[in-house]
């Protein structure tokens, strides 16, 4: 046990994090790239309209994945947000710091994906539904959480206060999830289930789920690729990133 | 062509925006952070030498 927690202590020190996470980065970011052609060819070129909301219903290959992603994001902020409040992990806060600007832009772009998808098929762009209120919600909670973290001039500091927000606001996550099932809304019920069997033909099916996992490979490209800069901004005095940025006297010699 | 496709056309067009900012943004600001790196590590030796 004692090694393993060793070996954890050893990855999460900046300089380990910053020769291994650029590997994991570049595989992620490819596959990401290549489920998402794949996820996109087969959802806008292969699968059938659909017979009530017509071609429409083709924003759910990226309005799902990206709501999808939007809570994992936060769970995962709040989660990394937890870890370096009681350990004071470093790496932890850097990650939860950087699961907050992805997770906004995420929820953005479901809301606004989601306006557009209701104006065809709800009539509106925008109601105060259960659903569609929480997941405003969290942009709001996300937004406090990077104003919080901003409002610091102590980083670490910051990262803990946000931390503890982030913490608070995990209890919209099962809001925003069950809100279809707990409430009457217009927003429609869960069409795909891990567990049970999906309200979905096969043929529009296999795009959606790609695209999800797309946005799963995104999502470790994107905070390893977002924790790769904090981490040298935060760290840039430090000896390691004179050596591994190559800026030692001979290496800026021959550079010339 | 119906409608439709209006509505799918902008919802892929901010999609496609937002992630690209997502991406491109950390990578500017990193390569910004790099070069000021590389920068300071050059005057900083150059006014070693001049000592």
């Amino acid at each position: 046990m004692n090694r393993f927690w060793t070996w954890l202590n050893q990855l999460a020190s900046p300089p380990y994090f910053w020769r291994w996470s650029q590997p994991i980065m570049r595989v992620c970011l490819l596959l990401a790239l290549i489920l998402t052609c794949v996820g996109l060819y087969g959802g806008l070129v292969l699968a059938p309209a659909d017979y009530l909301q017509k071609d429409s219903f083709r924003i759910i290959y990226i309005h799902v994945p990206c709501a999808q992603l939007s809570m994992m994001a936060f769970v995962f902020m709040a989660l990394q947000g937890a870890i370096g409040i009681i350990w004071r992990i470093k790496l932890c806060e850097i990650f939860a710091m950087c699961a907050a600007p992805l997770g906004a832009i995420f929820t953005a772009i479901t809301l606004l994906t989601g306006m557009l998808w209701g104006k065809p098929t709800w009539g509106t762009y925008w109601i105060w539904d259960a659903r569609l209120t929480s997941e405003l919600v969290m942009l709001f909670l996300y937004l406090g959480v990077i104003a919080l973290y901003q409002s610091y001039s102590d980083v670490r500091q910051g990262a803990r206060a946000a931390g503890i927000l982030a913490l608070i606001g995990l209890i919209n996550v099962p809001i925003i999830h069950y809100s279809v099932q707990w409430w009457n809304t217009l927003h429609q019920g869960q069409t795909i289930s891990l567990l049970g069997n999906s309200k979905m033909a096969p043929s529009m099916l296999w795009p959606l789920l790609t695209m999800i996992a797309a946005a799963h490979f995104y999502f470790v490209a994107s905070i390893l690729h977002r924790a790769r800069t904090m981490m040298l901004s935060h760290e840039r005095a430090k000896a390691w990133v004179q050596s591994s940025l190559g800026l030692s006297a001979t290496t800026l010699s021959t550079r010339e | 062509m119906n409608t439709h496709w209006h509505f799918i056309y902008a919802a892929y067009g901010i999609f496609a925006a937002l992630v690209l900012a997502d991406w491109l943004l950390p990578a500017l600001q990193l390569s910004a952070l790099k070069r000021m790196l590389v920068q300071r590590a050059k005057r900083e030796r150059t006014a070693r030498e001049k000592l």
